[in-house]
């Protein structure tokens, strides 16, 4: 057992937790952060994709102990900011999504690629979005959305509303 | 907590993450035998879910300043265990060290790439790594640190077969040192819709010594090189009578493993293949430009 301080949408939370506990079970079971969704837990799929420090990395090969004194950010935690909503509609306007199971892991990656580069090329952005997969195979869809957000991220627009 | 089965879980062991590099040798040699080192750990938590190991501890290394840097010194760029993949990604390195950089990109995919190391790579010794095929050929040292002492030796070699390296229980590979001379070179892998190769080319060409390193992963336990010393091949005197030469030393001398992936026949076709677009690239493309 360890004790671990993250933060977590915002939230600062203290938690004990086992040796071998796994993020992605730690955010899902105990915290009911559900938009972090369980697939494939062998780091393959990518719809675990959580923001550690701003850098998207996949919950279901990480251990919880790992990431003591991280910010962590979700899908959910995005919500309250004002670009990270322009990109959440802009998925809704392109229809970047089919069953959506796979939309919270592509929105915060996503983030992370524009809120780190508001310049990102259009190659750039589909390479950095190689590490989700979505079985319904929106991508187009989806890298038009993304492209679509990009400029509101380059102008500077406030971060909060 | 979990769904219960292999892939979900982990076994249980107990977690160390020392502050110091001093601390973590201490404690590796105190646990010899019982431990296994975590860096990133995509490699160790994906076998660990599979229960293909199972140790008692896990010491991770993500606390441990020394193995975090990435520094340039006597003209050898020294990469840290801890240094992360995607910190290797930059234009800098692109430019220096076009074989590390090719083969880095094509290592899994950026999420991983956050997550996972060189070293890790290197340590995970498994045929289809990208690390260890690039690291032959830039001709690249490890430094491999114990408690009382540490030593450097090349990394060809190091790795002796599937999971097998040549580092004992109580040692850490601490640093991937290569060289920065100046360089040609590419990194080339065919993995039909995988992240794991069927086959790969590292092809590094030192322009002032003129000689090259061609080195073929995922074909077999260990990869194949071809040096220059071996087969006094002048890609840049002749590019196409040298062509002819590579194509029938493959043909004659290498034989790929013949496993559930690919035949053997078909790895063969894609050495072939991308051996001579690599030398295409290198001799030819680069030249070019340069």
């Amino acid at each position: 057992m360890k004790e671990i301080r993250i933060n977590v949408n915002g939230v600062f939370r203290h938690l004990i937790v086992e040796d071998n506990e796994i993020l992605l079970d730690t955010l899902r079971t105990r915290l009911g952060i559900t938009s972090v969704k369980a697939a494939c837990w062998r780091g393959e799929c990518g719809l675990c994709t959580v923001l550690i420090d701003n850098k998207p990395m996949k919950s279901c090969m990480l251990l919880s102990v790992e990431v003591d004194g991280s910010e962590i950010l979700t899908a959910e935690g995005l919500y309250n900011n004002k670009r990270a909503r322009v990109l959440m509609e802009s998925f809704v306007k392109h229809g970047a999504m089919q069953c959506g199971f796979c939309t919270p892991a592509f929105v915060t990656t996503a983030h992370s690629v524009l809120s780190s580069n508001p310049d990102a090329d259009d190659q750039e952005i589909s390479e950095k979005l190689k590490g989700v997969i979505c079985r319904c195979g929106t991508y187009f869809q989806i890298k038009e959305a993304v492209k679509s957000a990009r400029a509101f991220y380059k102008d500077g627009s406030p971060e909060t509303f | 907590m979990s769904f219960g089965g292999p892939y979900f879980t982990l076994p249980k062991f107990k977690y160390l993450r020392p502050d110091s590099l001093e601390e973590l040798l201490s404690s590796l040699h105190e646990h010899s035998g019982n431990a296994k080192i975590m860096s990133g750990g995509v490699g160790l938590l994906a076998f660990m879910k599979e229960r293909l190991t199972a140790p008692e501890y896990v010491i991770s290394i993500s606390k441990v300043p020394e193995l975090k840097t990435l520094q340039i010194k006597g003209g050898v760029l020294a990469v840290g265990a801890n240094v992360h993949l995607s910190e290797l990604e930059s234009g800098s390195i692109k430019n220096s060290l076009p074989t590390l950089y090719r083969a880095v990109k094509n290592i899994a995919d950026p999420t991983i790439r956050n997550m996972g190391t060189l070293v890790g790579d290197l340590a995970e010794a498994v045929p289809w790594g990208d690390a260890y095929p690039a690291l032959i050929s830039m001709e690249a040292e490890a430094e491999i640190s114990k408690k009382s002492s540490s030593r450097v030796v090349p990394v060809n070699g190091l790795v002796l077969g599937l999971g097998q390296i040549n580092v004992d229980d109580d040692e850490i590979i601490s640093r991937a040192l290569i060289p920065l001379r100046k360089v040609r070179g590419t990194y080339l892998k065919f993995a039909n819709g995988s992240e794991y190769g069927l086959a790969t080319v590292a092809l590094t060409y030192f322009t002032e010594e003129k000689r090259f390193n061609l080195v073929i992963g995922s074909a077999s336990e260990t990869p194949i090189t071809i040096r220059e010393s071996d087969v006094d091949w002048d890609f840049d005197k002749d590019f196409g009578t040298n062509v002819e030469k590579l194509e029938r030393y493959l043909q004659l001398n290498v034989n790929p493993v013949d496993d559930l992936l690919a035949s053997s026949d078909f790895r063969k076709n894609v050495i072939r293949y991308l051996s001579l677009q690599a030398v295409k690239e290198v001799f030819l493309d680069e030249r070019d430009q340069n």
